[in-house]
């Protein structure tokens, strides 16, 4: 420890420029995790404050700064192509699963008192700005049993929500358009928005104050240990094999070995794509199989519309998917809509194309709310759903082909308004060795290698 | 040993945190928030939802006693008083203690309480409230409103927020779900332009509502 003290003062004495501040990163923790997107700092928050100086925790993020520096001014742009910096950021209750249901609910109650959960000392207290305007699900005639299935489902663990017929839709949105509607479904409490960058950063601060270390740079590839000591008798020392440590490609192009006990997988939607590094993908072996994520771009489009609905409008839901909200008070609202399996963009780049709102999402809002017929496109932007596409649902837990490693991914575009329960049920699947809080067990990658899809009829 | 030790961790999660009372991570922060925090608890507490309150006395009269006892004030349907509790007294002798068949809460004046969110599971089911005073409510925040709109949406009439510091102009998102709100009090605590702006939107975007306590800024300012 001082002889490093004192290289490192020589090496300031002879000018010499530390190699990629070497002292300052870690070159093996206890926990390291892949991604230091909300999930990441999510997972690495509850683990510092389960365990504080216990337990090491790094995380890995390809892209936390970027500093764009111009003669007179400078900027700060950072996880340029996460999805939670790219997301709408909505929460609600209304979804199909328990799971999904619960996650919400529990995160409701955290965004409450996130002042008591994220505050740090000297630091102005955590806002995540949340709207609670509440959603409205709209459904047609052939899917109406299905949302009073879930309004039953969501009222039974404690979400609040009411089912509207058309005269009570009419008569509460006016200016709604209900042909071909035959239901809705409307949220009481604890659904809006809230504001993405902020969430990420309030847990990313407070995980960093309890001690958890950020690492920059990028996931390269993997070492791995055979035979190790977890083996037993029923399995043969070729199949299961252990992770050692990642390779990291540091900003400065220089290429690391950091090892670790336990390694979390939350890259969001590169997640399939670092499980390939990994040499998962095969589908012959439960040992190989892939991480069923992939990247898949979706549009939120910017529109302004002086005469919308405005205040008197929740976060509305079509049945065909699309959806508009609010954004700010200068009469701008964001909509979008999931491109179906056909229309799906290709992803080697997030430029966003226009001709999808004049096509397919413009004369669906037009024709739900006429007085979006006058609307105009401000801005646009795309970012990646983390895509699970098994089943559209999150993949929490254990993968089969490494003692150690764990994920928390593919949360297909409702992830981080899950955040806070799944960064405490990782923990507490890795502390504890169970769910303790809200049991995700269906969550699990086992329903993938045995082929049951768990599905969610809310995505949207 | 065994008592003094479980005073350190709370027997809700069944962790023991104590490497959270390590003295060398004691600091002002840290006593700051466990003070904040067992505050909190008591007030929770005294607080509580008690289900047998509400069996035996029935919604709006267990509310009424949550009130009151509380140092709130109350009004029924029908009566044109005030129910309030003598400080010096220990009961209140305007208040039946049976359930009183038709019996309904009218309005509810909780003004200067320190009620929480969690103490609205008090409030439920009252079909007849149409005026809620939270006049200096600290704990009153956004997500107390979200509350009251999703409880109260189809009676409440009058709803006076004056003065609850925490409330931002967040809350006016939920507010068009009080499909009758007649009037909203915001006294004090519009300060920001744009919660004065978001306050004229609100007004736009549901003609039956009247905003009171707004000083609305001045056009001609707009325009530097
Ligand atoms: C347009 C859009 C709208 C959305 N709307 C909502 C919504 O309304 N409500 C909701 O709940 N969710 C929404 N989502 C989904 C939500 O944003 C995601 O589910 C959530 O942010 C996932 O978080 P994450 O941390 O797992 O992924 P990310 O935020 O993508 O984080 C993963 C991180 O891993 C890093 N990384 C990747 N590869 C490597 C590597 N090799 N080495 C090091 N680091 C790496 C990336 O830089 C990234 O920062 C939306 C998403 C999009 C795109």
């Amino acid at each position: 420890m001082f002889k490093s003290d004192f290289v490192d003062m020589k090496d300031r004495l002879l000018g010499k420029t530390l190699t990629a501040r070497e002292r300052d990163i870690p070159r093996f923790c206890d926990v390291l995790i892949i991604g230091g997107g909300v999930m990441g700092s999510a997972i690495a928050y509850w683990l510092k404050w389960r365990t504080l100086d216990g337990l090491k925790v790094v995380v890995i993020e390809k892209d936390s700064t970027v500093i764009e520096k111009n003669p007179n001014s400078f900027k700060v742009r950072s996880y340029r192509d996460s999805s939670t910096t790219l997301s709408v950021g909505g929460l609600r209750q209304q979804f199909s699963l328990k799971e999904n249901i619960e996650l919400s609910l529990y995160t409701a109650d955290f965004f409450r008192n996130i002042k008591e959960h994220l505050s740090v000392k000297g630091g102005d207290p955590p806002d995540v700005q949340f709207n609670p305007s509440g959603y409205l699900f709209l459904s047609a005639e052939d899917t109406a049993h299905t949302l009073v299935e879930n309004a039953r489902l969501q009222r039974s663990l404690g979400a609040k929500v009411e089912l509207l017929s058309l005269e009570k839709l009419k008569e509460k949105f006016p200016w709604l358009n209900t042909e071909g509607l035959f239901l809705g479904c409307h949220g009481l409490e604890n659904e809006g928005w809230f504001d993405p960058w902020s969430l990420l950063f309030a847990f990313k601060r407070k995980a960093m104050s309890l001690g958890a270390e950020y690492v920059e740079g990028e996931v390269t590839g993997f070492n791995f240990k055979q035979g190790s000591e977890y083996i037993n008798q029923d399995i043969s020392s070729e199949d299961v094999k252990h992770l050692e440590g990642a390779q990291v490609k540091l900003k400065d192009g220089q290429t690391i070995n950091l090892n670790c006990g336990l390694m979390v997988l939350a890259a969001g939607p590169q997640s399939g794509e670092i499980g390939r590094l990994m040499g998962l993908g095969a589908q012959n072996s439960i040992y190989t199989a892939p991480i069923p994520v992939e990247p898949r771009k979706r549009y939120v489009y910017s529109v302004h519309c002086p005469d919308g609905p405005g205040f008197s409008s929740p976060i509305l839901i079509d049945p065909s998917g699309t959806y508009f909200r609010r954004e700010g008070l200068g009469g701008n609202y964001l909509c979008g809509r999931s491109p179906t399996d056909e229309e799906e963009p290709p992803t080697d780049n997030l430029e966003v194309d226009y001709d999808f709102f004049e096509s397919k999402v413009w004369p669906i809002l037009a024709h739900r709310v006429p007085a979006f017929e006058k609307c105009k496109v401000k801005s646009a932007w795309a970012g990646y759903y983390d895509f699970n596409y098994f089943d559209e649902n999150a993949v929490i837990g254990h993968h089969p082909g490494f003692c150690n490693l764990y994920m928390a991914t593919g949360f297909s575009g409702h992830g981080i308004q899950q955040a806070p329960g799944v960064g405490r049920a990782v923990m507490e699947m890795l502390i504890d060795g169970e769910f303790k809080t809200i049991d995700l067990s269906r969550l699990s990658f086992e329903r993938y290698i045995e082929k049951i899809p768990l599905w969610e009829s809310n995505i949207v | 040993m065994y008592g003094l030790l479980s005073a350190l961790y709370s027997k809700k999660n069944q962790v023991l945190d104590l490497h959270h009372y390590n003295p060398i991570r004691i600091s002002g922060f840290l006593l700051n928030s466990w003070k904040t925090k067992t505050i909190k608890d008591a007030e929770l507490l005294d607080q509580a939802y008690i289900p047998e309150r509400h069996q035996i006395l029935g919604n709006d009269l267990a509310s009424a006693h949550f009130i009151v006892y509380r140092g709130g004030r109350v009004k029924f349907i029908g009566d044109n008083f005030w129910i309030s509790k003598d400080n010096k007294a220990k009961t209140c002798d305007k208040l039946p203690n049976n359930y009183v068949k038709d019996y309904y809460l009218e309005a509810i004046d909780a003004s200067g309480l320190r009620l929480r969110y969690e103490g609205l599971a008090n409030l439920t089911n009252l079909s007849q409230l149409t005026e809620l005073r939270l006049r200096g409510c600290p704990c009153v925040d956004d997500w107390f409103v979200d509350r009251i709109s999703g409880e109260f949406c189809s009676t409440l009439e009058h709803l006076d927020l004056s003065d609850c510091h925490q409330v931002t102009e967040n809350a006016l998102s939920c507010i068009y779900r009080i499909t009758n709100l007649k009037t909203l009090v915001l006294e004090n605590i519009v300060k920001s332009r744009s919660f004065e702006y978001a306050c004229l939107l609100l007004e736009d975007a549901l003609p039956q509502l009247n905003i009171i306590g707004v000083k609305y800024m001045d056009v001609t300012k707009l325009s530097d």
